[in-house]
């Protein structure tokens, strides 16, 4: 893959949906084995005054890490267990960076890890997750949902692949 | 059974905001509870309900039970979910939650999803610390008290007052 490969999207996916009517629409890209999207978040979704809630911080590092397995292991899976640890404040409508990087992959399980940091590069919040195969999800109602155009042909062929 | 107030600009509770969830939070017997038939507009997969989604709700739960037990303003330090089974877009669940324990700024709770026959869907147990820069009055004064009993908002402008 090249150095900087964008992921498709999930059309109305709260978090990386271009067509999701007050979504975050982050854009995920692979880069240096890692799932790393920027983004800022508005004030809408804030918890305590200027800071954004819990819940988004750990959808995005969810969202970063899933991506991180689908695209390492090649399967499509769900979240099993997610721990988030909460170091710092994340600010509304500052610039973050998020990775997710797939740890390890044995007997159908797949272990990743998730960061998100600031715009000076201190980690605001990590997280570890396991995800298992997804028994009730088919190729093929994921392929209705995801937009693969301007995707690379290489990044298209994985996906095409792994959607069957 | 008391109705709890709402943040005013919160997307889980807020009653104004049409783009948000407006969860009503209530408060029983030493639980917080919501029922809630959350719609596609915060799916993951397919009619499934999205995993920080489904933590927003639980950590504001466990948020107000900590409150209410203690008077503190805390914030989630540190989560630990499980995702036992799909939740469902469009089909009711109850999340409820309580407080476990206290060891001075620490707070721990717990919170999880059930559907009507008490199968759980997805439990977070959580560590809470009580946050040092809040201003308490200003931050009681964000909330929406519509509907809610005179007691329940005596015990939040106490709070406010410490």
């Amino acid at each position: 893959m090249k150095g900087q490969d964008l992921l498709p999207t999930y059309r109305d996916c709260l978090f990386c949906g271009p067509e999701h009517a007050f979504g975050l629409k982050l854009k995920l890209r692979h880069a240096d084995g890692a799932v790393v999207t920027e983004f800022a978040v508005a004030r809408s979704f804030q918890g305590y005054e200027e800071t954004v809630h819990g819940g988004i911080v750990s959808g995005i590092l969810d969202e970063v890490m899933w991506w991180a397995v689908t695209l390492g292991a090649r399967q499509i899976a769900m979240t099993r267990k997610i721990e988030v640890e909460f170091l710092r404040p994340m600010r509304c409508e500052a610039v973050h960076t998020a990775r997710g990087r797939l740890a390890e992959a044995r007997h159908r399980a797949f272990h990743a890890s998730g960061e998100i940091e600031d715009d000076s590069g201190r980690v605001i919040a990590r997280s570890r997750g396991l995800f298992m195969p997804a028994k009730t999800v088919s190729g093929a109602e994921l392929a209705r949902k995801l937009d693969l155009t301007r995707l690379s042909p290489e990044m298209a062929g994985i996906f095409s692949a792994l959607l069957g | 059974m008391s109705l709890l107030p709402a943040y005013k600009n919160s997307f889980f509770t807020s009653q104004r905001r049409l783009d948000g969830m407006r969860l009503q939070m209530r408060h029983r017997r030493g639980l917080v509870y919501t029922d809630m038939s959350i719609g596609n507009s915060f799916e993951g997969y397919e009619d499934v309900v999205q995993g920080g989604m489904l933590f927003g709700v639980l950590d504001v739960i466990m948020w107000y039970a900590i409150f209410l037990e203690t008077g503190k303003i805390c914030m989630t330090r540190k989560t630990d979910m499980d995702f036992l089974k799909p939740v469902v877009c469009d089909t009711p669940y109850r999340a409820q939650g309580k407080l476990l324990r206290i060891e001075d700024r620490d707070v721990w709770a717990t919170a999880w999803v059930e559907d009507g026959q008490k199968e759980r869907y997805a439990q977070v147990s959580a560590l809470f610390r009580e946050a040092r820069s809040i201003d308490y009055e200003r931050f009681i004064a964000s909330f929406d008290f519509s509907g809610v009993s005179a007691p329940m908002r005596q015990r939040f402008i106490s709070a406010a007052r410490r």
